[in-house]
């Protein structure tokens, strides 16, 4: 996991500005994503590959509801963690970190891959079927969303 | 404490002065009031912290503190001390921009539509609007309050500005080059072509829109009629006005037409009749004039019924087009048909002349053909006789044909015969050689000339033997047949297989078999 700007931990009175730095960056992630997915796009419109554009579409599709589910979502706590008015045992912590984690590794994942595909694809390297990675690379994103999904309804579970 | 939005709201949730806001500059003097006051930013829109001329920080849904000014910080401002806090307000979600487009199709068609062109500002990319803001152009419409103020001096963004500059290069790389590539009809239902249209809008306006910080979610149209489905709705609607006429006009005419049709044949068969009866004599001093007054009458009397059988068939019709036709339209056909009819009746009359003299020229061209057909039938009698002599001397050919090869068919099967006869005598020989019967008869003819033999070799013995002289006493009693057999008796006896009288012994002397 990259360094992430005020992501220190999860301290009094930093809850609420730690959640926003993890959701830029994973709209960060998202963002890396999408301009690979485009150049692909790019590229595989030229060569006149409809299926890859096609998929190259869906793929960004997925990334762009992603995007608005992750700009758009609960932001975690009413009160700051060990407040008067809430107090949060050491495992939830714990477990919402290891969602973060989850979700950004996933996302980085996606990142890479879709930096190789492409690589792959403007080398032209035979056997390559890039219909089916870029199967493979929505699946990742849908995966990452879906892990991302589990750490909200955890949020909307703390509250 | 008090707070500040961007945007203005009334009682009731409604944006005041909406004019499309997407992005405001607010400088900190135009946070007004006395009293301080904190900042809200909402979700779907983000907050460019510029401080001191530099991009600081882009916050979201957020609430910033002790930003607005107030009091302290106008007073700070008007003695040139402190920091410069600008604010750049954007609205995230997306936008939704119409573009009309008016294009020809490869075959030279107008089409016209309507496209939307869904973007975002990506909070992410915020900053980058403020390329697109400080070239927007600068409104002057005489619009009293602060937002007015805002808009008029170039601090506000709003989806026009963005519309605007968007336009000209969305026609000019993709509406325009896109629909160039298609025919008028290929147009209808093609999502294809839609698709292609986005993707080419992702990667033509790939550049202006990072440039502006903007992402393009989607991109659709809704296309209007072109000239090609102008003509196939115009041909269509031919097509069903033409289809309900021409059912109209047969149902109205195929009465009328059937009724013509049946006066002339009843017409016809009364002439044909009428003139087989002048032909034949029946008629007595009838002459083909007066046939031809009678005609006369029955024509006028014909044209009177079909004139009656038209009213009623008018009336008919009229009543089940009524619906479909107007009275003008209706009696547009009715005058017109009853020119047709008037042309047909003149028609029948001129057809009944005609069948006149045609009936003149026939019974002379049946006499003709008369002659004609006596000559073709001696001619071709005279061809069947030929015929039949060609048959004749053809079947005597066949018969000697026929003769000749019974000839040779019988020297063959006498050929054969021999042929047979002599293979099967050699097969008996072969077979005889071969047959045990053969053998044991063989065997026995050498048995008995072995018999034979030994008995010739016993006489020669017997012979060779001194022996007492016989003396020969003529008299009574004995014949010279009985002196040569001497004193013994009859020594002979028959042969029960081959039925020879042969001398007793064991075996027959003449066949071998045992006595």
């Amino acid at each position: 996991m990259g360094l992430m700007n005020t992501y220190y931990t999860y301290v009094h009175g930093k809850r609420k500005e730690d959640d926003i730095a993890v959701r830029k960056r994973i709209v960060s992630e998202i963002q890396k994503s999408r301009t690979n997915i485009i150049n692909m796009l790019e590229e595989s419109s030229v060569s006149k590959q409809k299926e890859t554009v096609d998929f190259c579409r869906r793929a960004v599709d997925e990334l762009d509801g992603f995007a608005n589910e992750v700009d758009l979502s609960e932001m975690g706590h009413r009160y700051p963690f060990f407040s008067i008015q809430r107090t949060t045992d050491s495992g939830a912590i714990e477990k919402l970190v290891g969602f973060d984690r989850t979700i950004i590794d996933r996302m980085q994942n996606v990142t890479e891959a879709t930096l190789r595909l492409h690589d792959l694809m403007i080398e032209r390297k035979a056997g390559l079927d890039a219909t089916t990675e870029l199967k493979k690379v929505r699946q990742y994103i849908s995966n990452a969303r879906n892990a991302y999904k589990d750490r909200r309804d955890f949020i909307r579970g703390l509250r | 404490m008090m707070v500040w939005t961007w945007k203005e709201f009334d009682n009731k949730g409604n944006v005041v002065n909406d004019v499309g806001m997407v992005a405001r500059l607010l400088s900190q003097t135009d946070i007004h009031g006395i009293l301080r006051q904190d900042v809200i930013v909402n979700p779907g829109e983000a907050c460019v912290f510029i401080k001191d001329g530099k991009i600081e920080d882009v916050m979201t849904q957020t609430r910033l503190k002790e930003v607005g000014g107030g009091f302290m910080n106008w007073l700070r401002g008007k003695m040139s001390v402190g920091t410069n806090v600008n604010l750049l307000f954007i609205d995230t979600t997306p936008i939704d921009l119409q573009f009309p487009i008016a294009a020809t199709t490869k075959d030279y068609a107008e089409i016209k539509g309507a496209c939307t062109v869904r973007i975002q500002i990506i909070p992410e990319n915020a900053t980058k609007i403020i390329n697109m803001m400080r070239r927007a152009p600068v409104k002057s419409d005489l619009v009293p309050g602060f937002l007015w103020d805002s808009v008029r001096t170039g601090q506000v963004l709003t989806r026009e500005v963005i519309q605007s500059r968007l336009s000209e290069e969305l026609v000019a790389t993709v509406f325009t080059a896109q629909i160039a590539q298609y025919t008028a009809p290929e147009f209808r239902g093609n999502v294809e072509i839609l698709r292609n249209m986005e993707n080419q809008a992702q990667l033509e306006m790939r550049k202006s829109l990072e440039m502006w910080g903007l992402s393009l979610l989607r991109l659709f149209t809704v296309w209007g009629k072109t000239d090609f489905d102008g003509v196939m709705a115009a041909q269509r609607q031919y097509s069903m006005q033409l289809q309900s006429w021409d059912g109209v006009q047969n149902l109205y005419h195929s009465g009328v037409l059937a009724d013509l049709r049946r006066q002339q044949e009843k017409a016809m068969t009364e002439q044909a009749d009428k003139w087989a009866r002048v032909r034949g004599g029946v008629a007595g001093e009838e002459s083909v004039t007066t046939q031809r007054v009678i005609s006369q009458k029955d024509r006028d009397q014909i044209a009177a019924e079909a004139d009656v059988k038209r009213q009623k068939t008018t009336a008919t019709g009229l009543e089940d087009i009524a619906t479909m036709r107007t009275e003008q339209e209706v009696k547009r056909i009715d005058i017109q048909h009853g020119q047709d009819m008037k042309m047909k009746r003149d028609g029948l009359g001129f057809e009944k002349d005609k069948q006149m003299t045609r009936l003149d020229v026939e019974a002379r061209e049946d006499e003709q053909d008369a002659v004609q057909m006596r000559r073709l039938i001696e001619m071709k009698k005279d061809m069947k006789s030929h015929s039949v002599d060609q048959d004749i001397r053809r079947h005597a050919g066949i018969e000697m044909e026929s003769k000749r090869l019974d000839s040779m068919t019988a020297i063959e099967l006498a050929k054969l015969e021999a042929e047979k006869a002599k293979a099967l005598a050699q097969a008996d020989a072969e077979k005889a050689r071969y047959s045990m019967e053969t053998f044991t008869r063989a065997e026995d003819r050498e048995r008995a000339h072995q018999y034979q033999m030994t008995g010739l070799s016993s006489n020669m013995m017997q012979a060779s033997k001194q022996g007492t002289p016989q003396t020969l006493v003529q008299g009574g009693g004995f014949t010279s047949t009985s002196i040569g057999h001497g004193p013994g008796g009859d020594d002979t006896t028959m042969c029960p297989n081959c039925g020879e009288k042969v001398r007793k012994g064991k075996f027959c002397l003449s066949c071998g078999a045992k006595l």
